[in-house]
């Protein structure tokens, strides 16, 4: 009997309409655990290489973990996978919220999604069965409106719904899911996959308690976390993620202005404090979780902002406001609660206008390829105004709804030197001159420009903030702008532990070095609830696993060591703030990356896994795979 | 001598007389180290400090006046 998950995942075929049920072996789950790891198992399975990520052949794959949605603060996330628009690459996005727990009370891991409907459609997934069910209805209309509808419906308030919004089913390349219309598995352009599936929303409703393997010694361990959690008067739990846009300026490392500078006069303006004083009517949280970093806002003036689609994060709180030198509060939460009606990840669009903007202001771009609109940097109506023209496609929003890469090829002139993505994925909001393990982790990271990729350079300044890392092996601090083969060796053992994360649904904020969740206690957890003797060894494996097959994965559809690498205006000088002409040494980055390379056991050069490192992995089956690499 | 400190958002914890910002009574010749020690705030906890509004380390000797700001470890997210 399996302790921790249902050992069911469900596969839907839209094309044809057949639903059935596999039951992988135990060893499965063990190897994969979970998430982007279990979900790459299937892509590299089945889904035929350099396959049209927007074409009836793409798959699409929610996925939870062994050990996610019983209730432990943190073990929330699911995953969601598929060949990404924006990338071309291996495309994967986390969202927390109830959905995924909810998913595994409805008795299944995972589900597998193939074909395409011949018309609109939602599936409809309860107590061990699935339905596919007509969404013509439903079609065109905002998320909330969808809820409301599908509930309704279905006559059960609590139902959890996945979504896309017209955005997706416009295809926009940065389209987004959400669930409740807050959580949001927000890149790699999934939303647009889902889409082009003619599939508007996935609900959920269970009645299965998902049980450990050791429920005594599991609450033991979430009754300690609890206990260690000693929560910051002013930090996450109060302010919320929004808090750290006013450090960020201090510090000289807010993304402003198209990344040409780190300081923004205006951060205090657009921090969690003042979203406190102004905007802010509750604090939200996930499943089983004490620490309620989430955010809900509402307001009547200027904007009526709807309160169901939550506050916006500090991803969000820079993209549209800093990035853009908007500095005012309330339109950045209109812009989030437009995101979440029409299904846009605030970041691609952000990064993605911070760079029409440059064109415009660099005079690449006029009033007459813009609609008419005036599209300095500032105008947060014109922010507000391209939500909508993205989503639905209209006019310049067209350009812009296929993100800054293709964009700026369309534009030419020059423009693509202001377009800061890294393989089609537009950067987040962390700024890698400043902590520059970032600047490996965002050419490195399988799914492009990723902020998430490792716990950020900051925390291992100092002795005290190492304690949290010793389990890894990792002993010695490092300064945040070192790029040294030390700090190489800290990214390569950070990143495998976030993928292990990944891998079993874990929040980051809820595990060190952020959260309670002690690394050692991660595995004490997951022995108990799964009942396996494993350790941090067999963790962190699943970690490296995780890369390798990403890897793979990215070569065979094309993508190469050209790809790792970095918008040239990392390697320029910041303007101004504190850390004013601090850049990415173009040597030194390229010697970091070979030394990556050679410490993940990849060729130095080209950065192509070794058959004994994919052996080692016991993923000897995707070597075949490899040869794909020289199509 | 005074001292006026920003300890933002999540060092809040450590300011004795809650909020932002404060000022700090400090003996002649004090430098950061002691400003920290005397507030109880670990360095582990503070990503950047500023004196004056511009980049300063621990060492550095502080006067009648300055502004200190310590700005909490952010690591991503």
């Amino acid at each position: 009997m399996a302790f921790g998950y249902n050992g069911k995942i469900l596969r839907v075929d839209l094309t044809t309409g057949e639903i059935s049920v596999e039951e992988p072996e135990e060893k499965l789950y063990r190897r994969y655990l979970g998430g982007g790891t279990l979900s790459l198992y299937y892509l590299l399975r089945e889904l035929k290489p350099k396959s049209n990520p927007l074409g009836p052949d793409n798959i699409l794959i929610f996925c939870t973990s062994v050990v996610s949605g019983l209730s432990a603060p943190g073990f929330n996330k699911y995953t969601v996978a598929a060949k990404s628009p924006l990338t071309g690459g291996f495309g994967e996005s986390e969202a927390g919220g109830w959905w995924g727990p909810e998913l595994k009370s409805a008795g299944f891991d995972a589900i597998i999604i193939k074909g395409k409907a011949s018309r609109p459609v939602y599936l409809w997934v309860h107590d061990g069965q699935a339905e596919i069910r007509d969404a013509s209805h439903l079609w065109g209309k905002v998320t909330g409106d969808v809820q409301k509808s599908i509930r309704e419906h279905l006559g059960d308030n609590r139902i959890r719904i996945a979504q896309i919004g017209p955005a997706g089913e416009n295809l926009v390349r940065y389209a987004c899911i959400l669930n409740d219309l807050k959580h949001v598995n927000g890149r790699a352009g999934l939303g647009a996959v889902m889409g082009s599936k003619k599939l508007r929303a996935i609900a959920v409703r269970g009645k299965k308690n998902m049980e450990a393997f050791n429920k005594e010694a599991a609450q033991e361990i979430v009754k300690n976390v609890r206990e260690s959690y000693t929560e910051d008067s002013a930090g996450l739990g109060r302010l919320g993620t929004a808090r750290v846009a006013p450090i960020l300026s201090a510090g000289g490392i807010l993304p402003t202005k198209n990344f040409i500078t780190g300081f923004f006069e205006k951060a205090e303006d657009i921090g969690g404090k003042r979203m406190e004083e102004t905007i802010l009517t509750g604090r939200g949280t996930c499943h089983g979780c004490f620490i309620r970093c989430k955010r809900e806002v509402k307001a009547e003036r200027p904007y009526e902002i709807d309160p169901i689609y939550g506050g916006p994060e500090y991803e969000t709180i820079a993209s549209i406001g800093s990035l853009l030198e908007i500095g005012s509060l309330e339109a950045i939460a209109k812009g989030n609660e437009l995101c979440g009606k029409y299904g846009i990840d605030t970041i691609s669009f952000g990064t993605t206008l911070a760079f029409a903007m440059e064109c415009y202001e660099k005079g690449i771009l006029t009033s007459k390829d813009t609609d008419g609109v005036d599209l300095r940097f500032g105008n947060y109506e014109a922010m507000l105004e391209f939500i909508e023209r993205v989503a639905r496609r209209e006019g310049f929003g067209d350009l812009l709804a296929q993100g800054a890469e293709i964009a700026a090829k369309k534009i030419g002139k020059g423009a693509e030197k202001f377009a800061l993505h890294i393989k089609g994925q537009p950067l987040p909001m962390h700024e890698p001159r400043g902590k520059k393990s970032l600047a490996l982790a965002y050419a490195l990271s399988p799914t492009g420009a990723d902020h998430l990729e490792n716990p950020h350079d900051p925390f291992f300044e100092k002795e005290g903030g190492l304690k949290d890392i010793h389990p890894l092996g990792i002993l010695d601090p490092l300064p945040s702008l070192d790029l040294s083969i030390q700090k190489v060796r800290m990214f390569v053992y950070l990143q495998q532990y976030y993928n292990w994360l990944n891998s079993v649904g874990m929040c980051i904020f809820a595990a060190k070095p952020f959260g309670p969740f002690t690394i050692t206690k991660l595995v004490d957890y997951t022995r108990a609830v799964t009942g396996w003797d494993t350790s941090l060894w067999e963790a962190v494996k699943v970690g490296e696993r995780f890369a390798n097959m990403a890897r793979v994965f990215n070569l065979r559809e094309g993508l190469s060591e050209k790809d790792d690498r970095l918008p040239e205006r990392l390697h320029q000088p910041l303007e101004g703030g504190v850390l004013e002409g601090e850049k990415i040494d173009p040597k030194e980055f390229a010697q970091a990356r070979e030394m990556y390379y050679g410490m993940m056991g990849w060729d130095p050069q080209t950065g192509v896994p070794s058959k004994y490192k994919l052996e080692e992995l016991d993923i000897g089956w995707i070597i075949p795979q490899l040869v794909h690499t020289q199509a | 001598m005074r001292v006026k400190v920003k300890a933002y958002a999540d060092l809040q914890r450590y300011n004795p007389q809650k909020g932002e910002e404060f000022i700090v009574e400090i003996k002649d010749g004090s430098n950061i180290k002691n400003l920290m020690e005397s507030l109880g705030l670990p360095d582990y906890r503070v990503m950047l400090i500023l004196k004056n509004e511009r980049m300063a380390k621990e060492e550095d000797l502080l006067a009648d006046g300055d502004r200190v700001s310590f700005l909490p470890v952010i690591g991503g997210g």
